[in-house]
């Protein structure tokens, strides 16, 4: 594995990471809109409730892979904390995949006939809808997780001598301001900048990975420098 | 690898101490006191009462728990570089049951917010006080059964962890030991209370001493002895010539 991935330039690798965040980003953003967020659209939109279970399963995957990916693109930069973002990474899909069992559920009480001979109708929407936000909850806490994620890939490309230093800049900013959702009504109050930033963050290194790559050059002196270019090259 | 190397192990003993100490202060507030102060037990409309109006200490220790989730990671990969020189493989064992740990714990946690949100007042058009309250009852009632799930998994971390301290030489031997007496208490307590509650019961608070003891001593050794540098470095010196001989 470690030789097969070697025999690949740093500027081929950066660019699949770059397919891969794309995919990511697109599973992503179509799950969020195709998830409902009340109770009450549930059952009007049940097929798009499905997608937007489907979606934001393929895109925790695609992140876990991304997760290694990023692994192997900052490796060389600074290994403990190439290691560190990884971990929270692969936590944070944990929690957002073991966070969408509550994404189901509300459709679970709202079709079941077994629900509904016992409950009258206010009352399903009522459990559909503590469900509902206890799906959102989930996703607070796996966005903790993903903001230390971002602080740490942040950190790295900052410290990298293969990738502007901006990006780096941006991708910490938006790690903390994922760590709002420590407090979901501080989060929430100022969703809209932390939307911004995030987006902004995340598309530009993206896009950079995708168009540019990283600096082959750069990327093997870097390895040289740090020492652990002669053991995994 | 270089760069692990320069880091000095008693530098990353100590960082480990320190985190290890905000898990276990951390944990003590958030599963010990917290719960202390807002379950009332079988008493769904007094603890629905506690939470309302201690609704700020019931945010704070859900925060405190997902803080020292957070300090778990970063414990997990120190360890690594720490005792990877003793045992890699086990080493690494230890970082999986961390990880799997740490996200069972964490995921059981989104189930704690419900109470917030049921007894914020939303559905009092759909539901009547006391169903309101038993379904804000249901998830405190879980709690027992989240711990002793994802308890488990600390568990083997426990004995892997204490295996390769009892074996390191450069930390006494019986913190080792203490910690894998701690983490059969653990699993005995864990499987108890998935089991038979009741039984669990009893055994609280004298089943929970030996791991605060263990995981108290690991704790204050890293953070204020550090290891034993010498020690290490003969481990590390050994392990790397073991790497190439088998090149």
């Amino acid at each position: 594995m470690m030789q097969r991935i070697g025999k690949v330039s740093p500027r081929t690798r950066a660019r699949l990471t770059g397919v891969v965040y794309v995919l990511f980003f697109l599973t992503t953003i179509l799950g969020a809109l195709f998830t409902p967020a009340t109770a009450n659209d549930i059952m009007a939109h049940q097929a798009s409730f499905r997608w937007g279970f489907a979606l934001t399963m393929i895109s925790t995957a695609l992140y876990v892979a991304l997760a290694g990916l990023f692994y192997q693109l900052f490796k060389h930069v600074t290994r403990t904390v190439a290691i560190l973002a990884a971990l929270f990474g692969v936590v944070g899909c944990a929690l957002t995949a073991a966070g969408s069992l509550f994404q189901l559920a509300p459709f679970v009480v709202l079709e079941g006939n077994q629900y509904s001979t016992v409950f009258d109708a206010k009352q399903l929407q009522a459990l559909a809808q503590m469900l509902v936000d206890m799906n959102g909850q989930a996703g607070y806490i796996a966005l903790v997780f993903f903001g230390v994620f971002n602080l740490l890939i942040g950190y790295l490309v900052f410290r990298s001598t293969f990738m502007p230093r901006v990006l780096g800049v941006l991708m910490a900013l938006s790690g903390v301001c994922w760590l709002t959702s420590l407090s979901p009504p501080l989060a929430h109050y100022l969703l809209t900048p932390i939307e911004v930033i995030g987006i902004l963050a995340e598309a530009s290194l993206m896009l950079w990975l995708l168009v540019m790559g990283v600096n082959s050059q750069r990327w093997t002196d870097q390895a040289v420098a740090t020492g652990s270019g002669v053991i995994a090259g | 690898m270089g760069q692990i190397v320069a880091t000095s192990p008693r530098r990353l003993a100590r960082l480990a101490g320190g985190l290890y100490l905000i898990v276990i202060l951390g944990g003590f507030f958030a599963i010990g006191y917290v719960p202390a102060i807002i379950v009332a037990s079988g008493d769904p409309a007094a603890t629905a009462h506690n939470i309302q109006t201690h609704e700020s200490l019931y945010r704070l220790g859900l925060v405190a728990h997902i803080i020292i989730l957070c300090c778990n990671v970063p414990l997990a990969v120190i360890f690594y570089d720490l005792f990877k020189v003793v045992n890699r493989r086990l080493a690494l064992l230890v970082v999986f049951f961390t990880l799997v740990g740490t996200s069972v714990e964490g995921a059981s946690l989104a189930a704690q917010y419900a109470p917030l949100s049921l007894l914020g007042g939303g559905y009092s058009g759909a539901l009547t006080p006391g169903q309101v309250q038993a379904m804000a009852y249901m998830p405190i009632d879980l709690l027992e059964a989240g711990y002793g799930t994802y308890t488990v998994f600390f568990s083997f971390y426990g004995l892997a962890l204490g295996y390769l301290v009892f074996r390191s030489t450069f930390i006494p031997r019986v913190i080792g030991a203490l910690l894998v007496f701690g983490a059969l208490c653990y699993l005995t307590y864990s499987l108890a209370t998935l089991l038979a509650p009741g039984f669990a019961h009893r055994l609280v608070p004298y089943i929970q001493l030996p791991s605060l003891i263990g995981e108290g001593t690991l704790c204050l050794w890293l953070l204020i002895v550090g290891v034993n540098v010498q020690q290490w470095e003969q481990h590390a010196s050994a392990a790397t010539s073991r790497l190439e001989w088998a090149r």
